[in-house]
């Protein structure tokens, strides 16, 4: 009975997608008719695509035995992340690490300082987004939007006073994207978890629509550029390119700093509290809606100052930066991460930047289906460790009490 | 004796069911006042309308000769009224201590400036408010679990803990919605113990119990409810032997 269903549901969904998959509309514009014809060979690339993906589901299917046997020996994964966790919190060692990220700049290549560039910039948005998903629980899927926002903020004030270079810029993108996410967080903040995120993904796409069309402001689909005296500069001795993985990297620790150092004040507790549970919290005497209110300003704000760093590095912003792809891939960092956990997000941001970008330069074929491995990856990640890579340190104390 | 908390006329109803109707009530500081009734009657209606999770449709909240009928909930609990919740509603993955720390609404907190660069105004602040919630969970006898994860506490501490959070706002009225629900007679007496403890602090203690025993030892008064209705209201003693609450809970007599 359930696989005849199973069955029924799948020729249903056949019949839905048949359309959009084998048909094709052919426009003419001379006659002002369109046509409906079928569409052989996108169908044809279509199955022709499918089939690695079949392959690697067939693949994993076989490779259930092994996945069985990384369950049994789980328990000893799990001491060995709580050792490396433990030495972690030991002081000498992050200072160590901060040396190493600094130093970094005087022997990497253009390409490697690039990329470092391009992982603190993700680092600094994910650490954002963590205190309004990993802290105060409130799910945001527009976040990119609050990215591109402060590119953009940069961006245009340059293009209307072009005194105005990317140091000018970070107060102003932080008022801007504060001043975001105060808008779109007063109303909706009073929505349960799901209509937030729907809110703000809605957030995402209106404002790239918007930088899309608002042609004579922000140039459009062309994007905009700022002139090359406003980008970060070289300074002494150190390259331009130099100079930007510096003050990226100061930017990650100033971020790091202040997550860090409100997570373990009463502003923290106030955010886990709500999280926890919003009724006892207001009964409590918590101001629910301000907390929140705050978390989602400074979890924006943050945003923005990524946003112009990037355009201070790249000199360049168009709309594809506030892409929900965007979005989803920061919190996908967040969530691989483990949410709450400042280490395993700067990991998962590391990752999930470093994994793809490294396909595509080495192995240009499977970078394609890089989406395709993200799913699979947070469904195992959900499967065998749902609180991500290095789990909070709430999450590693549920661990311990259980094991 | 002014009353700390003075209801007058309560009504709520959900669409056509009338929760809770007519109903007036006043506590006093030091008094425990209980409130009884049949599954059903409303009680947890009437904290729910207390204390702002709720709105009344009608009637008059006044604490401490200031209405707080329609403020938030986070208003009203700052204004002196504080709870607990007949279903545990702990923050599970915060510590014992965090737990009641996270609730110190009234104490003085550092500033955000304090907060960012860790000023030693900071940890003074930081300092006193631990030991504020340590003396709180010194007094409910969980001053071994300060660490513990409140979700893995075990029940009856986690009411204890429910209520030493309660307490951590400073408040003037207490509402406890069944401190005693599922526990074993030995942990009933030490919870009583407790409501003792806080009604010498000069406190008003509203209580849902249902362990007649302990409504009867602990009230100075007791108000019962049936069907949203306040049909008596006394001290125990008169409460035990008033015909419509023998007749409310056993059921009327041909």
């Amino acid at each position: 009975m359930t696989r005849l269903r199973f069955f029924l549901g799948i020729l249903g969904l056949l019949l839905i997608t048949f359309p959009f998959v084998w048909l094709k509309l052919n426009p003419d514009f001379t006659a002002g008719t369109v046509s409906v014809g079928w569409a052989g060979d996108k169908g044809c690339k279509l199955i022709g695509d499918l089939l690695p993906v079949l392959g690697v589901a067939v693949g994993i299917w076989g490779l259930r035995k092994f996945y069985l046997w990384g369950v049994s020996t789980f328990s000893t994964f799990k001491s060995a992340v709580t050792t490396v966790q433990s030495r972690m919190d030991q002081r000498g060692l992050i200072w160590g690490l901060w040396i190493i990220c600094f130093s970094a700049t005087f022997y990497l290549n253009n390409n490697a300082l690039s990329m470092g560039i391009f992982v603190g910039l993700w680092m600094i948005q994910a650490l954002g987004l963590n205190i309004a998903i990993g802290m105060t629980g409130l799910l945001v899927l527009g976040y990119a939007g609050f990215y591109a926002m402060g590119g953009y903020t940069f961006a245009i004030a340059h293009k209307f006073f072009p005194f105005i270079t990317w140091w000018m810029a970070l107060p102003l993108a932080v008022l801007s994207g504060g001043l975001a996410g105060w808008v779109v967080g007063l109303p909706c903040l009073r929505l349960r978890g799901d209509y937030l995120a729907i809110v703000t993904l809605g957030f995402g796409e209106c404002f790239r629509e918007l930088m899309r069309n608002w042609a004579s402001v922000s140039g459009g689909d062309q994007g905009l550029s700022v002139s090359a005296n406003a980008k970060i500069q070289s300074f002494g001795p150190l390259s331009a390119m130099q100079v930007t993985y510096v003050i990226v990297a100061v930017f990650v620790f100033l971020a790091i700093g202040l997550c860090e150092r409100l997570y373990q004040s009463w502003i923290g507790r106030t955010w886990v509290a709500i999280r926890e549970d919003e009724i006892a919290a207001s009964s409590m005497g918590i101001p629910v809606v301000q907390m929140k209110l705050l978390a989602f300003v400074l979890s924006a704000a943050v945003g923005s100052v990524a946003g112009v760093l990037y355009v201070g590095y790249a000199g360049f912003i168009d709309p594809a930066a506030g892409l929900f792809e965007n979005s989803v891939m920061v919190l996908a960092m967040v969530i691989l991460g483990g949410l709450g956990s400042i280490p395993g997000v700067l990991l998962g941001s590391a990752l999930l930047y470093l994994i793809p970008t490294l396909l595509r330069n080495y192995i240009p074929a499977v970078a394609d289906y890089r989406l395709l491995l993200f799913g699979a990856i947070m469904v195992v990640m959900m499967l065998i460790r749902p609180q991500g890579l290095l789990g909070s340190r709430r999450h590693r104390l549920e661990m311990g009490a259980e094991s | 004796m002014i009353p700390t908390l003075r209801v007058n006329n309560l009504a709520k109803s959900f669409g056509g069911l009338r929760a809770v109707s007519g109903i007036s009530l006043e506590v006093c500081p030091g008094e425990v006042l209980s409130v009884i009734g049949p599954n059903g009657a409303g009680k947890t209606t009437l904290f729910n309308c207390l204390s702002g999770v709720y709105q009344p449709n009608e009637g008059e909240i006044v604490l401490e000769r200031r209405s707080i009928r329609g403020l938030a909930p986070h208003i009203i609990c700052r204004r002196g009224l504080s709870r607990t919740f007949q279903n545990i509603r702990l923050f599970g993955e915060m510590t014992a201590k965090e737990n009641i720390m996270a609730c110190q609404v009234r104490l003085e907190k550092p500033l955000p400036w304090d907060v960012l660069f860790r000023t030693p105004q900071f940890f003074r602040r930081e300092k006193a408010s631990e030991d504020e919630a340590l003396n709180l969970l010194r007094m409910v006898g969980l001053e071994k679990e300060e660490e513990t994860w409140a979700r893995n506490l075990p029940y009856g501490f986690q009411r204890r803990l429910e209520i030493a959070r309660a307490l951590a706002t400073k408040p003037r009225v207490l509402l406890l919605d069944e401190p005693g629900a599922g526990m074993n007679p030995n942990e009933v007496s030490e919870i009583s113990n407790l409501i003792c403890q806080i009604k010498k602090m000069g406190l008003a203690i509203l209580l849902i119990e249902h362990h007649m025993k302990v409504v009867m030892d602990l009230s100075d008064r007791i108000v019962v409810l049936d069907h949203g209705e306040k049909i008596a209201e006394g001290t125990p003693e008169e409460i035990r032997n008033h015909p419509a609450v023998i007749a409310a809970y056993l059921g009327k007599e041909n």
